[in-house]
């Protein structure tokens, strides 16, 4: 019998197609890259990754588990013109009784500004919506990380509710801000 | 239920407080009542608002107690004595703790519903607030409660905590997609409180 034999490029994917980027399914063998996002001190900073993260704890996150259903989806985020792995996105905490998930989104520095995270979260709440039949989809942002705001009300997400002094980032407790759309609304656009 | 019933699921065990308040005391958990505790956790009327959904086995229940635990937990979680009656009825603790920006989420469980409406929970919220403020040095305590649950957010508004908003259809409960009013409660609010009473 032939041996199956995997070139590289054979092993990546698409899941979702986009215009600048596709999602693809996550890859172990970027776990590099994965470990990097979470270790970087401007991309943790908001992103509550407060101790370092080894490899091997960030392959644990990311390999099969016994759980039936999952209560996380993640992507890798492939940036179709330089064929390269730029970031993760993904729900990481779904409800499925209310139908609710909880959207992250992490991009590699030298990437951003780019329209990446904006089109990465349009596919993945396309996604939600579309093919999980979420009925609301959450994003919770760290007052401080304006970036994110502006993506999230671009895409039509609106402000739910100001959780103050909630989170300590830099020294101080800060407060964070809770955005959301709902199916209906986003059938809509 | 018949009498007999309730013997087996609850024995009569020595009981050491590790909290005292007036009505009740706040103990630890005892392995020897999980079947008590399992008959709250799957009452219907009990936990129409925790979101149990699925039924939890006493199995399941005992497994998840017995994990070995080193070091410093997320969770706290108490038996709630009732001191007159000498019983246990229900449980209440602290889940989610985040040790980093110090809050954690305060939960309530009255399991014996001829317990409801006689300011139990409203004592155990109490006690729970000042273990988290003065033993724990935790910042902010958090609750979540559905609109509908207006037992619950009464409690939460008589101790002083503060509403903050609605995250809106959180919570699916008979057939309906419930608001949840968020309320918090932070240590310097707690803590002036309580010199005006004095």
């Amino acid at each position: 019998m032939a041996e199956i034999k995997e070139t590289k490029e054979e092993s990546v994917f698409p899941f979702i197609e986009g215009e600048k980027i596709n999602l693809n399914s996550i890859n172990l063998e970027h776990i590099g890259l994965y470990t990097k996002l979470m270790n970087s001190p401007k991309g943790r900073k908001y992103a509550r990754f407060n101790v370092p993260q080894t490899m091997e704890e960030v392959k644990k996150l990311f390999e099969p588990t016994k759980q039936e259903v999952k209560d996380k989806i993640f992507f890798e985020i492939w940036q179709k013109k330089d064929k390269k792995a730029v970031g993760l996105i993904g729900f990481n905490r779904i409800q499925w009784f209310s139908r609710i998930g909880m959207i992250t989104c992490m991009v590699e520095q030298e990437f951003w500004g780019k329209g990446i995270g904006t089109e990465a979260i349009k596919l993945v709440v396309d996604y939600g919506f579309k093919e999980m039949n979420l009925h609301k989809i959450s994003a919770r942002i760290f007052s401080p990380d304006k970036a994110s705001i502006r993506i999230a009300e671009k895409l039509g997400f609106t402000h739910e509710i100001t959780l103050k002094k909630e989170i300590f980032v830099d020294g101080v407790h800060v407060d964070i801000v809770n955005y959301i759309i709902f199916k209906a609304d986003w059938m809509k656009t | 239920m018949s009498d007999q019933k309730k013997t087996e699921e609850f024995e009569p065990l020595e009981n050491y407080p590790f909290i005292k308040g007036e009505t009740i005391d706040l103990c630890a958990r005892n392995s020897k009542r999980e079947k008590l505790y399992n008959r709250w956790k799957n009452d219907p009327r009990v936990r129409k608002y925790s979101r149990n959904v699925i039924p939890r086995t006493l199995n399941e229940q005992k497994k998840r107690h017995e994990e070995q635990r080193s070091g410093l937990s997320d969770h706290v979680s108490f038996e709630i004595w009732h001191k007159k009656d000498k019983k246990p009825i229900g449980q209440c603790g602290l889940g989610h703790i985040d040790w980093i920006s110090g809050w954690a989420n305060a939960f309530m469980l009255i399991g014996e519903p001829e317990y409801w409406n006689k300011n139990i929970a409203t004592e155990a919220t109490e006690l729970i607030a000042k273990y988290a403020f003065n033993e724990l040095n935790l910042n902010k305590l958090h609750g979540g409660v559905a609109v509908d649950n207006i037992g619950s957010w009464s409690v939460a508004e008589k101790i002083g905590f503060k509403f903050e908003g609605i995250e809106q259809h959180e919570f699916y409960v008979d057939g309906k997609h419930l608001d949840v009013k968020i309320y918090r409660l932070l240590k310097e609010d707690w803590l002036n409180s309580k010199k005006v009473d004095e």
